[in-house]
């Protein structure tokens, strides 16, 4: 059976017979080796097939080794291709520079096979890793994609349009996927299911429990369930699920377009908070609650908000109120007081749009560390 | 001159293993021939006065032979590699000519050591 070659080499060397020799050397470790006489010859070759590494001599007349590696490293294409730069043994200035500018290894002529040998392998080990780590990113970061578009796509896509109100949503996920979402769901009676939830955890678990919890309590709204036991029903069946270290929390509730009234009922979730037709804003009152997916017995905080006309009712995740910046200051209620009140004149969707732009402006240099989720619902 | 024809034993036997006896026949054939015209060009620069030509053979000249284990005479080939490089090539008439005169005598060594059998 005729023995895998191991790897194709370029070897530029000037000198007949050091070519002769490490030629016959690297020959004898079954590599397939291409011989270039000068820097030029390399450059032309190296655009024309594909090596795994080559062997470079540093001091050839004409183009000289430095300007080969000057060449190679700017080129993308080339620039992971490992070079061992070989030099005379008082050549160590010379070599230091060519590591600097990107060589991987160095040998002193005349060449020892044993370490010929030793820094091949070596560097083309470390070049099949890495190969496998490129690979194996780009590969996770399309399954990334895909969960997202999936994600992305679960989320309303249109909100509803029902008469005397407009509603806005916006929501930038923290990472490729994300642990916030929201939804509107129509009932009888002119009424909407409204929720708004966010997972612990960031990233591809997250999204998982996200996409469960979300379904459960979407099956609750079309049974007409009760904001209250729709959030007591799923932390039951979420217990059951035993998903380590993972928990939810919740505002859902009913928003009636007749009576204009917003019952809810909050599970760890921030409040919502209602701007009126002036740009005032107010939180809702607070009783103790805590997140679903934690505790049997589950306590809950129930409210009900009327929407005045014009006013605008808001509910958001943290990635809202939690956004830091370079001095780790949140974003907090008073800002978004203050922008909450120079935007009462938008309509939904400017706010939500516009309070992004506030959070980000704020964040600066910071990375994005929650996702951000706003729902505003305008009474007209 | 005989220090000058003397040869690394260590060195050349390795090659001798690696290779074989007829391939570095053939490697030897091509150093003689090579190193003849190496020295033609180190001369003929000499004359002219080109410090560049007359320092690059030297350089490869240096090489080969430090590659067969002709250290004393690769190190009479860096000397005057150095000096061209300074462009001094006044001071490397003398070195020069022992160069010179005793590159026959090694190519005759390295052939021997060639065909001479390992246990000497």
């Amino acid at each position: 059976m005729p023995r895998k070659i191991y790897s194709n080499l370029l070897l530029v060397e000037d000198d007949k017979l050091n070519r002769m020799l490490m030629g016959q050397y690297l020959e004898g470790e079954d590599h397939q080796v291409t011989f270039a006489v000068n820097g030029r010859e390399a450059l032309e070759l190296l655009v024309k097939q594909p090596f795994d590494m080559v062997l470079l001599d540093i001091e050839m007349p004409e183009m000289n080794g430095y300007q080969v590696l000057n060449h190679v490293m700017a080129d993308p294409k080339l620039r992971d291709i490992p070079i061992i730069v070989t030099s005379g043994v008082d050549q160590l200035e010379s070599v230091v520079r060519c590591i600097e500018m990107g060589a991987e290894d160095y040998l002193t002529k005349p060449v020892n096979r044993v370490l010929l040998k030793a820094r091949i392998d070596a560097s083309l080990e470390k070049k099949h890793l890495r190969d496998i780590q490129k690979a194996t990113l780009q590969r996770l970061e399309r399954e990334m994609e895909i969960a997202r578009n999936t994600q992305m796509s679960i989320l309303p896509e249109k909100l509803p349009n029902p008469i005397g109100y407009e509603f806005g949503a916006l929501m930038i996920p923290a990472r490729a996927v994300g642990g916030d979402f929201y939804d509107v769901i129509p009932m009888q009676n002119e009424r909407w299911g409204i929720l708004i939830g966010d997972v612990t955890d960031k990233g591809l678990p997250a999204a998982l429990y996200m996409t469960l919890t979300y379904s459960l309590l979407r099956s609750e709204a079309s049974r007409e369930t009760a904001p209250d036991q729709a959030l007591i029903n799923v932390n039951h069946y979420l217990l059951g699920m035993n998903a380590a270290n993972m928990f939810v929390t919740v505002l859902c509730g009913i928003l009636d377009t007749k009576s204009h009234k917003f019952d809810y009922a909050r599970a760890g979730h921030l409040a919502p908070v209602i701007v009126d037709s002036k740009g005032n804003m107010r939180s809702a009152a607070l009783q103790q609650s805590q997140p679903i997916g934690i505790f049997d017995n589950l306590m809950i905080d129930r409210g009900s908000i009327s929407i005045p006309k014009n006013g605008t009712l808001l509910l958001f995740s943290d990635g809202v109120s939690e956004a830091v910046n370079e001095e780790d200051e949140q974003f907090d209620e008073e800002r978004l007081g203050l922008v909450l009140r120079e935007c009462s004149a938008l309509n939904p969707t400017e706010i939500c749009n516009k309070l992004w732009q506030e959070v980000q402006d704020h964040g600066g240099l910071v990375l994005q560390q929650d996702d951000f989720t706003v729902l505003a619902i305008r009474h007209k | 001159m005989n220090l000058l024809t003397k040869i690394d034993p260590h060195i050349f036997n390795t090659l001798k293993l690696d290779f074989g006896e007829d391939f570095l026949e053939e490697l030897l054939e091509t150093f003689c021939n090579d190193s003849n015209q190496q020295l033609e060009s180190m001369q003929t620069a000499l004359e002219e006065g080109n410090a560049e030509d007359f320092t690059r053979a030297a350089h490869t000249l240096k090489s080969t032979s430090l590659t067969f284990g002709a250290s004393a005479f690769g190190a009479l080939a860096r000397e005057l590699e150095m000096l061209g490089r300074e462009g001094n090539l006044e001071a490397s008439r003398e070195k020069f000519q022992q160069l010179y005169d005793a590159s026959e005598p090694l190519f005759s060594e390295l052939k021997d050591m060639c065909h001479a059998s390992e246990n000497l």
